[in-house]
């Protein structure tokens, strides 16, 4: 490989071992990051990973399965909100220690021009015919920056567009298509849409929810905050807040991490988020016999 | 648009994209025309991209994954991020399910390592196993001769090059986490995995 990145910069030898191994996901992650951005500054090295991109991407794809019909409707209908890359846009600088944070996805979030469909064809257009040194490093960029994106970038912005009554009915679906569903009724309200609340959970499928068959009170000074008792420990440790995403209030929550190994999930009004400990009465709670 | 039948399956007949490489001898992309409508913003041929790859990416994500919604959720941003990405695509260097598969294997281990790290994931992570224990999607002939291959190329691994393979592309381990946990030298780990791509590489026809 080259010696010096674009930048100038020394660029470190990487043999095919180390790319192979690099492909796999098979490196420690300062090995990783080292390669990545080799990879993104040389273009002959992006040309090799992919080669073994090839092969491992054969060995992926021979275990289809069936998505829910609800994962086509949820990606489908959040393109138009979505920006595409431009297909000129510079590579930036990537490194496992540059996390992405949700919502800044860098130059390529900008929306102006993806709002425009003859710009992004005239663009297209203009690297129709790439040379073969910018594709590679075009593509070696875009391979890392999915490894320095991790659960962040696209993932929080996913969870944000795709709303949470969304994702508490794609939830409530899974968990009741279970042959372990387990309801668990609010103990501690006495009335009101809390005390007809329950906590519907799966420990096959991994999740659970809070619901309630009446819109929840609104919280206009602060959020709810859901807490997990888990097995064994009187503390409760805070696992999300939550509110409403529009002007009613909200029909439940998602929990994440699900149910298991917990002796209760409760539900308290705080302040703000980022609550450590239950600083109000709780508004319910749901205990679990495990 | 014209949607094609099903990935892989008119490939022979699936005309070249116009003005761009398909790639050094690769046999031509049946996704390739569907990509660059894609990458021009058509929601709809999005749609079609999405059929053809979403089952495997899904697939990827619960192999990787064991938690069916976490592995559900990181398809979906896969899929967004083949979307979002898409008019960067560059069909000279890999096809576009390669693309997608490698974004998909690399955020499904980012997570599985993620998840690692946070909490007791012991049945999260599928080291390791061979078995497929959910409901794999209804398979088409060409997908059936795909899958027979990919057992071939597999089968032609010694039993050690195949367990370190599947722990470091299932599992999402590193040559030291897999060294660790099977009691050999990183080392001999290393060249496991590189032996074994090899022989994938020639079991799969793949040029080097």
């Amino acid at each position: 490989m080259s010696e010096q990145d674009e930048a100038g910069g020394p660029q470190p030898e990487v043999d095919d071992e180390t790319l192979d191994l690099y492909v796999l996901g098979a490196l420690d992650p300062d090995e990783s990051a080292v390669v990545a951005v080799a990879i993104a500054s040389d273009p002959d090295l992006a040309a090799r990973a992919a080669q073994s991109e090839e092969v491992l991407a054969m060995i992926g794809s021979s275990v289809p399965v069936t998505p829910p019909s609800s994962m086509r409707v949820a990606v489908l209908g959040v393109l138009d909100e979505v920006p595409q890359e431009r297909p000129d846009a510079p590579g930036r600088p990537v490194a496992p220690e540059q996390p992405v944070a949700p919502g800044d996805a860098g130059p390529t979030d900008d929306p102006g021009p993806t709002d425009d469909l003859a710009a992004r064809r005239a663009r297209r257009d203009a690297v129709a015919v790439p040379p073969t040194r910018r594709s590679a490093l075009r593509y070696a960029v875009a391979a890392a920056a999915v490894v320095v994106a991790g659960t962040g970038g696209v993932a929080a912005w996913v969870a944000a567009r795709r709303g949470q009554e969304g994702a508490v009915a794609a939830a409530r679906e899974r968990i009741d298509a279970a042959a372990d569903v387990q309801v668990v009724a609010a103990s501690g309200a006495t009335s009101g849409p809390w005390a007809r609340s329950e906590l519907r959970w799966s420990a096959s499928v991994g999740e659970a929810v809070i619901v309630s068959p009446d819109r929840l009170p609104l919280v206009s000074d602060g959020v709810y905050q859901v807490w997990r008792v888990p097995e064994g420990e009187e503390v409760p440790s805070p696992v999300v807040d939550f509110n409403a995403d529009g002007p009613e209030g909200p029909g439940g929550v998602v929990v994440p991490g699900g149910a298991a190994r917990s002796a209760a999930i409760a539900v308290s009004r705080e302040s703000g988020p980022g609550a450590t400990t239950p600083t109000t009465p709780l508004v319910a709670t749901y205990p679990l016999s495990t | 648009m014209t949607p094609p039948d099903q990935v892989g399956a008119s490939e022979a007949a699936a005309p070249e994209p116009q003005g761009r490489a398909a790639g050094r001898g690769r046999r031509p992309d049946p996704l390739a025309e569907t990509m660059v409508e894609v990458a021009r913003g058509d929601q709809q041929a999005f749609a079609v991209l999405y059929d053809a790859l979403a089952p495997r990416v899904l697939g990827m994500a619960r192999r990787v994954i064991r938690n069916h919604a976490m592995a559900e959720e990181v398809a979906q941003e896969v899929l967004l991020e083949v979307w979002r990405q898409a008019p960067r695509y560059d069909p000279a260097l890999a096809n576009v399910s390669t693309w997608a598969m490698t974004i998909a294997h690399r955020r499904a281990v980012d997570r599985v390592r993620s998840v690692r790290a946070s909490e007791d994931r012991e049945d999260r992570v599928a080291a390791g196993s061979g078995s497929r224990d959910y409901d794999v999607v209804s398979e088409t002939a060409e997908q059936h001769e795909e899958e027979a291959r990919v057992r071939g190329a597999l089968g032609s691994l010694t039993a050690l090059q195949r367990e370190a393979v599947e722990l470091a592309y299932w599992g999402g381990q590193t040559s030291t986490e897999i060294s660790a946990r099977l009691g050999v030298p990183v080392p001999t780990v290393k060249t496991r995995l590189r032996d074994g791509i090899i022989r994938l590489r020639s079991a799969l026809e793949v040029s080097t």
